[in-house]
């Protein structure tokens, strides 16, 4: 039974894919949602009440895969992506008051990529996090941002959205890291 | 979740709804006709083109998709259901998986898979322009067309597709490359002159969910990272046995056996080819070859060879 459906689907998938091929799109910063930049005022109260200063150099865009997020779109401009998202998101939140302890986090983009699965397109953007605590003790921590959305028409710009929103949550989960590095670092 | 987005055309969200869960499917390349190799079409392939692709940056989590839009017969709000239900089934079994995948960021899928099959490619195919990684764009019908109407007579071109899923709740790793010859004079992507999938099933760890996934994981991934490769050598295996006019292939006896698509598990019919300790090689009744381990099989056929 499960393989008859199957059959009918891929016939009718392969019409579908006859004007089908992997396009461009930018990737632009969208507006955060109203829930993202309450957890950024959220985060940023609590870096502010740390014992800790904080320095968060430029996100590198080291993929191995820069030339398709999904089987038809590719997205551009994703090193200025993370460099708008770092000047204008990332850099405004963390304090500017001058501590004893300073941690210092150097993050890499390793993965970004997106699907269709089932009735959905999936996001993910993965990053690994090199931190050091006053220039000593080189660690690292991962972060993975997920975004899931409804697949309406297929189309380009949807992949892409699923993408910038999953490397947005990437961008908040990396920050909502760092109060706790910073308490290790202060009970060390 | 649905974040209060109504389309206002309900067909388009139908169509929507058909493409993606299609291509969901295909990504599975489950059920794509056989086309056997012959040596007409050996000898037609004197030089051949290959285009190796792995559209996947990392080994997908499994995700026991809802189908109410099955149960309920379709309609807007049963696939809303289902498209909610799987966004927040897709997040926990990324969730489950994280530390598994955190721990082989560094393995390259791309480049295990072409170290492998490209000695095949260059000694059976006579491949010159095998490459370095494996690719990551999906040629479209269009540009596969354009490629085999250009093929010269001697000239062929292969397609390799490879797709990589956990199922069972991540208690076995599933691998599957398809492979689709073209030679000369043929330019009908559907028509192509030899075409089959391999499927290579782990054998099965833990007891599912978090449970397994420690026990892939232990050791810097070693048990996850030797099934690629054994799941990548055992796959090349097949495809150099299936390319092969003159084998002779064994028959054990005929089976019924489990397998998995992007839908989950179902039922199949094959004949068991090889058993080796707890494995076995199944050449399944639509033609495609599968490696397995024996828990997988069901009730022997009562016509034993003649699956």
């Amino acid at each position: 039974m499960m393989k008859k459906r199957s059959t009918i689907l891929i016939s009718a998938a392969i019409l579908s894919f006859n004007s089908m091929a992997v396009t461009d799109v930018e990737m632009k910063v969208g507006k955060l949602s109203k829930k993202t930049k309450q957890q950024h005022q959220t985060i940023a109260q609590r870096l502010a009440e740390s014992n800790c200063q904080y320095v968060i150099n430029p996100i590198s865009d080291a993929r191995d895969n820069k030339e398709a997020i999904s089987w038809s779109v590719n997205a551009t401009g994703v090193q200025a992506w993370l460099d708008n998202v770092h000047k204008d998101v990332l850099s405004p939140l963390l304090p500017t008051h001058r501590r004893d302890i300073t941690i210092e986090l150097t993050p890499k983009l390793n993965k970004l990529y997106t699907y269709n699965e089932s009735m959905n397109i999936n996001g993910m953007a993965v990053s690994t996090v090199d931190y050091t605590v006053n220039g000593q003790a080189p660690n690292k921590f991962y972060v993975r941002g997920f975004h899931s959305k409804t697949n309406w028409a297929n189309g380009d710009s949807e992949f892409v959205e699923s993408a910038e929103r999953a490397t947005a949550q990437m961008v908040t989960k990396l920050l909502n890291n760092l109060p706790a590095i910073c308490e290790k670092a202060t009970a060390a | 979740m649905m974040r209060g987005l109504i389309p206002k055309n309900a067909t388009l969200m139908k169509k929507a709804l058909l493409i993606s869960s299609v291509i969901a499917i295909l990504q599975g390349c489950s059920g794509m006709k056989y086309v056997p190799m012959t040596q007409e079409t050996r000898n037609a392939a004197q030089q051949t083109s290959t285009y190796n692709l792995v559209l996947q940056d990392e080994v997908r989590p499994a995700v026991n998709l809802s189908n109410a839009s099955g149960a309920l017969g379709g309609g807007l709000i049963a696939a809303a259901i289902d498209s909610s239900i799987n966004d927040d089934r897709a997040m926990g079994a990324f969730s489950v998986a994280a530390p598994l995948l955190n721990d082989t960021l560094d393995l390259n899928f791309r480049k295990l898979i072409v170290e492998e099959f490209n000695p095949v490619l260059i000694s059976e195919f006579n491949a010159s322009d095998t490459k370095e990684t494996a690719e990551s764009k999906y040629l479209n019908d269009k540009e596969i067309k354009a490629q085999i109407a250009s093929l010269k007579e001697g000239e062929a071109a292969l397609y390799l597709f490879t797709h990589y899923q956990f199922f069972d709740n991540f208690k076995v790793v599933l691998f599957e490359t398809t492979a689709t010859l073209y030679t000369a004079g043929k330019a009908k992507v559907s028509k192509p002159a030899y075409r089959n999938s391999f499927t290579f099933i782990s054998d099965p760890i833990g007891t599912g969910n978090l449970d397994s996934i420690r026990l892939w994981k232990d050791n810097n991934s070693q048990l996850y990272r030797a099934t690629v490769n054994n799941a990548l050598s055992e796959i090349r295996k097949m495809l150099e046995a299936d390319i092969k006019v003159a084998n002779q292939e064994a028959c054990i006896t005929g089976t019924r056996y489990t397998r998995y698509n992007v839908l989950g598990d179902y039922k199949s019919r094959g004949v068991i080819t090889a058993q080796e300790g707890n494995r076995v090689q199944i050449r399944d009744n639509d033609g495609s070859l599968i490696n397995l381990h024996n828990e997988l099989l069901g009730k022997k056929l009562s016509k034993g060879c003649k699956a």
